[in-house]
């Protein structure tokens, strides 16, 4: 069966370009049906997908690769597990030979409580792989300075944490996110610690150009029916932050107008009416 | 000779090269969705047939996984 044709490209990631503002990984799910489903519902381009070794006691096994391929999935590999430079450069330079794609999502981890990004190592391999002309997403700290230093440095994005990796905790600090978003001129996609639908809404009107998620959907009750939420709540941040809000004020300010408001008067209620004449 | 292979220690012919071993292993596919690091280092696919293999050699093998 050919694959769908492209849907109109409005998400643009260095010279890549999706319809979907909503980024999926492929950890945790159930199974390879739930996550197929999960991922129609979510309404993804791209998808996360990790490089590991081959099994070789059974290399014919039911292969995720062909899966996504097959169903017309773009995917982004990752770097995880990586924790020095070396390591995230090789497992890049494999990821590009084996998939094809030069899209790298880099993440280097420091510590395994947190999962939380090494920067000074984040910012090594980025100039590394950007010299070698990988178009780099780098998942970071939400820090403005290091979001700035990586998009000098050539990155097609950045892509600080809400929360750390799978804690659910959402955006915990949009004002952090706000300052990224104004500092730095490439895409800002929140990418770790997303719990709910809101959460993306959150995200989008705050201004991201996009959302990546994995653990709220992956390990929700009902997986598919989240992803949908997510799709959903995606496409509302975005419409609502185009729409432009309302600024908040201290204040009241009564929505109807007084211009021909009726006037009561001195009438005491239930008194019979004066007789004309 | 034996080369380490993703972790394993295996058996190969003495001369044998990289593409030979590859062919062995009964990959679904060995044009698209694998790559291989010998040593550390990639190799790309252009050059897996002339890549010869050394006792003690490390060869990984990876594809696609479940990731986030």
């Amino acid at each position: 069966m050919a694959p769908p044709a492209a849907p109109k490209a409005g998400f643009q990631i260095g010279t890549e370009g999706f319809a979907s503002r909503l980024i999926l990984g492929s950890a945790r799910y159930p199974n390879h049906d739930v996550l197929l489903r999960a991922l129609q519902a979510a309404g993804a381009d791209l998808v996360t997908v990790a490089i590991r070794r081959v099994n070789l006691d059974d290399p014919t096994g039911e292969n995720l690769l062909s899966l996504l391929q097959r169903n017309g999935y773009r995917l982004l590999p990752n770097t995880a597990g990586c924790h020095t430079v070396r390591d995230a450069v090789v497992t890049a330079e494999l990821a590009r030979e084996a998939l094809g794609t030069n899209l790298i999502k880099l993440e280097i981890i420091a510590d395994e409580d947190t999962l939380y990004p090494d920067a000074e190592k984040l910012l090594e391999a980025a100039r590394q792989l950007v010299a070698k002309g990988f178009q780099v997403l780098p998942y970071s700290i939400d820090d403005p300075i290091t979001c700035k230093k990586l998009e000098d440095i050539g990155c097609v994005a950045v892509m600080p944490l809400g929360a750390p990796i799978g804690s659910g905790m959402g955006i915990l600090n949009p004002y952090n996110l706000a300052l990224i978003l104004d500092k730095v001129r490439v895409p800002v996609i929140v990418d770790a610690g997303i719990g709910t639908a809101s959460d993306v809404a959150i995200a989008m009107e705050l201004g991201c150009d996009g959302v990546l998620l994995d653990t709220s959907v992956a390990h929700a009750q009902d997986p598919v029916l989240m992803a949908e939420a997510m799709k959903l709540a995606c496409e509302a941040g975005y419409k609502a932050r185009q729409a432009g809000r309302i600024p908040k004020k201290n204040m009241a300010q009564a929505s109807s107008p007084r211009q021909g408001k009726i006037q009561i008067g001195a009438h005491k209620p239930g008194a019979p009416a004066q007789k004309a004449g | 000779m034996d080369v380490l292979v993703n972790g394993k220690s295996r058996a190969v012919q003495d001369g044998a090269g990289l593409r030979m071993l590859l062919e062995s292993l009964r990959l679904p596919s060995l044009e698209s969705g694998i790559a291989v690091c010998l040593n550390g280092e990639v190799v790309r696919r252009q050059d897996w047939e002339r890549t010869a293999l050394r006792d003690r050699d490390e060869v990984e093998i990876v594809t696609a996984a479940q990731g986030g």
